[in-house]
């Protein structure tokens, strides 16, 4: 017998939790979006509102530390550069390399394939700084040091796992009788990859190359150890605004922008990849 | 620092991928605003961390100075350095596991949820007994990767304290980093890295272990 007014039907408590649920999401996404919107709303601040005491959300903007950071006195723009060949280098070398080495591991019978596998694994979860060490003693004896050949092959341990990854992914996923049907009608077995497999791998060989991309871009220790005063890339130079003088919020602010726009650009194409890059094929979708 | 961070990820993030794969048409719009923190440069986060916990100009300092909750420095303090640090984890990997977790409740088979439906269990029912068996594969993944990757991080302590007062938030790879290349001590900085590397290559195995097993089509 119901309890008089007290009657909950259904459809209030589906209302009622969806309405919690939407609040859920807005407020996750303004969580995640309001410190950086911060950062980026800094990058166009004067000197007095970036420092002022009291949250303001109006301010003048200015083109300022844009102007100090990748102005000739502030360098930023070499840094720029270096980043931008650094991350297209890595995507080229970790491409070239990658996508033959996922395509023998998916269609051929490769010895020890397994022990192999998992070897490429371990150098994408190891600690940086694990690969760094030796690497810095090696490029000391090799002259690589301070050099962006250097910082690509430092970069490409790690990304080449990405892309051997959601390659070998794909091409399991592409019917072995595509293979066939392409012998049988006269290819050897270099054009069945060439010309048959590699057109039908365009998708997925730009979401991971865009993922290499991304990142080789943020990367840090590399850069910082391997890079030096002459190859060091975008987030290398962040440690260097924080100086005797003080630190210089407003060029970090600007710099951080220009690091970070890029790649939630890049992300946005690739959204539907974007899982399957990031836990290396282990989750669909 | 893993084994509190962790669960808390864990745990929001499910509770936020449940409530985003119920809502179709948002999901569209807020999942590339949620993952921002997640795909930009951990060197990024740090500074963010940096200018919004100062508690002179900075958006959360200037608020929990206000409310009194602190006084000074927040990275500077000894005993509030780690928890900052552990909380500008969490905002930054959140996303990660409600990525991952969205990911998979869109994957899980129709089939079971009807038959729990047609046999008259409740939604809490079918959430305990259907949805949290069928998604341990992607808990475990879950949980792997973000132990791998929390391993890894160096980036973002390393602007945001270097190590911290003292050496409150000193992990692992920042020691690593600190005896290697500030105080040149190769031979004890190659141990301490082999460490390293011998527990990623155990957590290697296991994730590996999962991932494959679960593969045999």
């Amino acid at each position: 017998m119901p309890v008089k007014g007290k009657e909950i039907n259904n459809s209030n408590v589906f209302m009622w939790a969806n309405i919690l649920k939407i609040t859920l999401i807005v407020v996750v996404a303004l969580i995640s979006l309001v410190p950086f919107l911060w950062i980026v709303m800094s990058a166009f601040k004067g000197r007095m509102d970036i420092m002022s005491p009291t949250i303001n959300l109006f301010f003048k903007p200015t083109l300022s530390n844009f102007m100090e950071a990748f102005g000739p006195s502030g360098g930023f723009s070499i840094y720029f550069r270096n980043s931008l060949i650094v991350g297209i280098s890595n995507v080229a070398l970790c491409l070239i390399i990658g996508i033959p080495v996922a395509y023998t591991f998916s269609r051929y019978y490769v010895l020890g394939a397994k022990h192999l596998y998992f070897f490429i694994l371990t150098t994408r979860m190891c600690p940086g700084i694990a690969i760094g060490v030796p690497l810095y003693v090696w490029f000391n004896k090799l002259h690589l040091l301070g050099t962006i050949p250097g910082v690509v092959l430092a970069h490409t341990t790690f990304n080449l796992a990405l892309v051997v990854y959601m390659m070998k992914g794909f091409f399991d996923g592409i019917p072995k009788e595509i293979d066939h049907a392409a012998l049988v009608d006269g290819y050897s077995e270099g054009q069945v990859f060439t010309r048959v497999i590699l057109p039908i791998a365009k998708s997925s060989t730009i979401a991971s190359a865009f993922l290499v991309f991304i990142f080789s871009w943020n990367e840090l220790l590399f850069a910082m150890l391997l890079g030096g005063e002459t190859a060091r890339t975008l987030p290398a130079a962040f440690p260097g605004l924080v100086t005797a003088l003080g630190t210089y919020w407003g060029q970090l602010c600007a710099a951080a922008t220009v690091v970070a726009i890029p790649v939630i650009i890049l992300a946005a194409f690739i959204q539907k990849y974007l899982v399957q890059g990031l836990t290396l094929g282990a989750v669909k979708g | 620092m893993v084994f509190i961070c962790l669960p808390i990820e864990f745990l929001l993030g499910l509770i936020v991928a449940l409530s985003l794969t119920s809502q179709e048409k948002l999901k569209k719009w807020f999942l590339p605003i949620i993952i921002i923190p997640m795909i930009i440069s951990p060197t990024v986060i740090g500074l963010v961390g940096n200018l919004n916990l100062n508690p002179d100009f900075g958006l959360i300092g200037i608020t929990l100075k206000n409310l009194g909750l602190v006084k000074g420095a927040i990275l500077g303090n000894y005993k509030l350095a780690p928890i900052s640090i552990m909380a500008i984890d969490i905002w930054q990997w959140t996303p990660f596991v409600i990525l991952i977790f969205t990911a998979g409740l869109l994957s899980l088979p129709k089939a079971p949820f009807e038959a729990a439906s047609v046999d008259g269990a409740s939604s809490w029912q079918t959430f305990w007994k259907v949805t949290i068996p069928l998604m341990k594969p992607i808990f475990i993944i879950g949980i792997l990767l973000r132990f791998t990757d929390l391993f890894k991080e160096f980036d973002k302590i390393f602007i945001m304290t270097g190590g911290g007062p003292g050496s409150s938030t000193e992990i692992s790879n920042i020691f690593a980093y600190r005896v290697n290349f500030q105080f040149w001590d190769l031979g004890y900085g190659s141990a301490s890295v082999m460490l390293l590397y011998i527990v990623s290559f155990l957590a290697c195995l296991l994730f590996v272990n999962f991932t494959t097993s679960k593969d045999i089509h």
